[in-house]
C-alpha cells in the first residue's frame, strides 16, 4: 500500500495493480471521487442502480463485488493496452488544464524512449490524484495513447 | 510410402490406420483432410518425413531439421462439447510426455498450451498443435499435430524412432480414452505435469491486450487459470494466447 507515498509512486502502484489483476488494491487506491466516477460510468453502461449503491456503501455480496472489480480491472487494462507497463516513469505535472486545486495533483505516466533518440518519453496516461486524509488516491486515469486495433 | 497420383496408401501399424508420406505440406493438413473428407477413424495417424510448412500454433515455425524430427498427426474423436474442445491440447501433450518417458526415460514437463519441455533444462522437446473440427453441438474431430526433436529426447535410428512414435500414440490413446468420463481427469493429469503452475506469468493476448498473474491451474476446458495476489481469477483459452513469458 501507499501510506505516505508520493503521488508518483501511488500512480505507478495503481497501474501495476491493474496490470497484475490486483483488483482489491485497485479499489483501495481509488479516491471517493474516483469510486463515484467508476460507479456512475458503470450505471450509464447498464449496471443495476441498486448494485451500484450496494457497491458504494460496501454492502454488496462478495460475488457481486468480485465480479464488478474484475470488470473494472479489465476495463482499465483495455485503456492501457499496448503500453509497456513494466518500465513506466511518473512525472508530476506542475500545471495542468485545468490547474489542479490544492490537495490535487496530476501525474503523467510516461514510457521512456531509448536514450539515443534524445526525445522525451511517450505519454501513456494522465492520473488525476487527490490527497485523502494524508494519502494520495486516484480520481481518474485518462489514457493518452491510441489503442491498438 | 505414399502412392503417387492416386489415393494415399493406408497401412495398418501399431493397431491403427496410418499413412506415411516422404514429403507433404504438413502432417496436420494431411490428417485434417483425411478426417474431413474420408472420415478417418479415431487414432488414424499421418507421418511425414519432410514437411514443407511445419507450422505450429499461430504459425510458429518448427526449426529443427526434418531428419531430426518426428512429425505426425493423429485424429481424435473426443466426446466433448465445443466449450471443452481445448482439452485436446492437453491430450496431445500428455501423449508426448508419456511416450518420451516410456521409451527414452525422458522426464518432460508441459508448458501450456503447446510445448513439452525437458523438465530439468527447460529446453523444448516437442510442440503440438490441435485443430478442431466441430459438428452440431459437439467436437466432430480433432487433429493433433506433434513435432518431436529427436536429439532432445535422445532417440536416433529408425527403430528407436518407430518405438517412440508407437509409445506416444499409445499414451495419446490412453489420455483420449479418459475423456469419455469428462475432461477432468485429463486436466488433472496435465496440471500435475505443467511447469507453469505456481509461476508468475505475463501473457500477450489475441487480438490485443495482456493478462498477468500466478498460474493457478488448468481448467477442465483446457484453459489456463491465472490468479492475482488479491484473488482475481482469469481464464485464458488457447485461442486467446499470443505468447507467454515467466517473470
Amino acid at each position: 500500500m501507499s501510506d505516505g507515498s508520493a503521488p508518483e509512486e501511488v500512480a505507478k502502484t495503481f497501474v501495476d495493480a491493474v496490470a497484475w489483476g490486483e483488483h482489491h488494491t485497485v479499489w483501495d487506491l481509488l479516491s471517493s471521487e474516483g469510486r463515484e466516477t467508476v460507479l456512475r460510468v458503470g450505471a450509464t453502461r447498464g449496471m443495476d442502480k441498486e448494485l451500484a449503491l450496494r457497491l458504494r456503501d460496501g454492502a454488496a455480496a462478495t460475488a457481486e463485488r468480485e465480479e464488478f472489480l474484475a470488470d473494472l480491472v479489465r476495463g482499465l487494462r483495455a485503456d492501457l493496452a499496448g503500453n509497456d507497463l513494466d518500465n513506466l516513469e511518473a512525472e508530476r505535472l506542475e500545471d495542468g488544464d485545468p490547474v489542479p486545486e490544492a490537495g490535487q495533483v496530476t501525474v503523467m505516466l510516461v514510457s521512456p524512449l531509448p536514450p539515443v533518440l534524445a526525445q522525451p518519453g511517450l505519454p501513456v496516461a494522465e492520473v488525476k490524484m487527490r490527497d485523502e486524509q494524508g494519502q494520495w488516491r486516484v480520481d481518474r486515469l485518462l489514457p493518452r495513447t491510441s489503442k491498438p486495433k | 510410402m505414399g502412392a503417387v497420383g492416386g489415393a494415399p496408401e493406408t497401412l495398418e501399424r501399431f493397431g491403427r490406420q496410418m499413412r506415411i508420406f516422404p514429403v507433404a505440406v504438413s502432417v496436420g493438413a494431411m490428417a485434417g483432410a483425411w478426417a474431413r473428407q474420408e472420415n478417418a477413424p479415431a487414432g488414424a495417424t499421418v507421418v511425414v518425413d519432410h514437411e514443407v510448412s511445419a507450422l505450429g500454433r499461430i504459425g510458429r515455425e518448427w526449426k529443427v531439421a526434418p531428419e531430426r524430427t518426428l512429425a505426425f498427426a493423429t485424429v481424435l474423436r473426443p466426446p466433448l462439447t465445443p466449450e471443452m474442445a481445448d482439452a485436446c491440447w492437453l491430450v496431445a501433450s500428455l501423449g508426448v510426455m508419456g511416450g518420451c518417458a516410456s521409451v527414452a526415460g525422458a522426464v518432460c514437463s508441459a508448458r501450456w498450451p503447446d510445448e513439452v519441455d525437458d523438465a530439468e533444462s527447460g529446453d523444448p522437446v516437442a510442440v503440438t498443435k490441435v485443430e478442431i473440427q466441430l459438428g452440431p453441438g459437439q467436437v466432430k474431430a480433432a487433429v493433433a499435430s506433434v513435432r518431436v526433436d529427436l536429439d532432445q529426447v535422445g532417440v536416433s535410428g529408425a527403430g528407436e524412432t518407430d518405438r517412440l512414435l508407437e509409445a506416444i500414440l499409445t499414451a495419446t490413446d490412453e489420455a483420449a480414452a479418459s475423456l469419455a468420463g469428462g475432461p477432468e481427469q485429463v486436466a488433472e493429469d496435465y496440471e500435475r505435469h505443467c511447469a507453469l503452475v505456481g509461476r508468475r506469468v505475463k501473457l500477450r493476448l489475441l487480438p490485443s491486450g495482456e493478462a498477468r498473474g500466478t498460474v493457478k491451474g488448468i481448467d477442465r476446458g483446457g484453459g489456463l487459470e491465472l490468479a492475482s495476489a488479491t484473488g482475481m481469477v482469469q481464464r485464458v483459452s488457447v485461442d486467446m494466447l499470443r505468447d507467454l513469458v515467466v517473470v
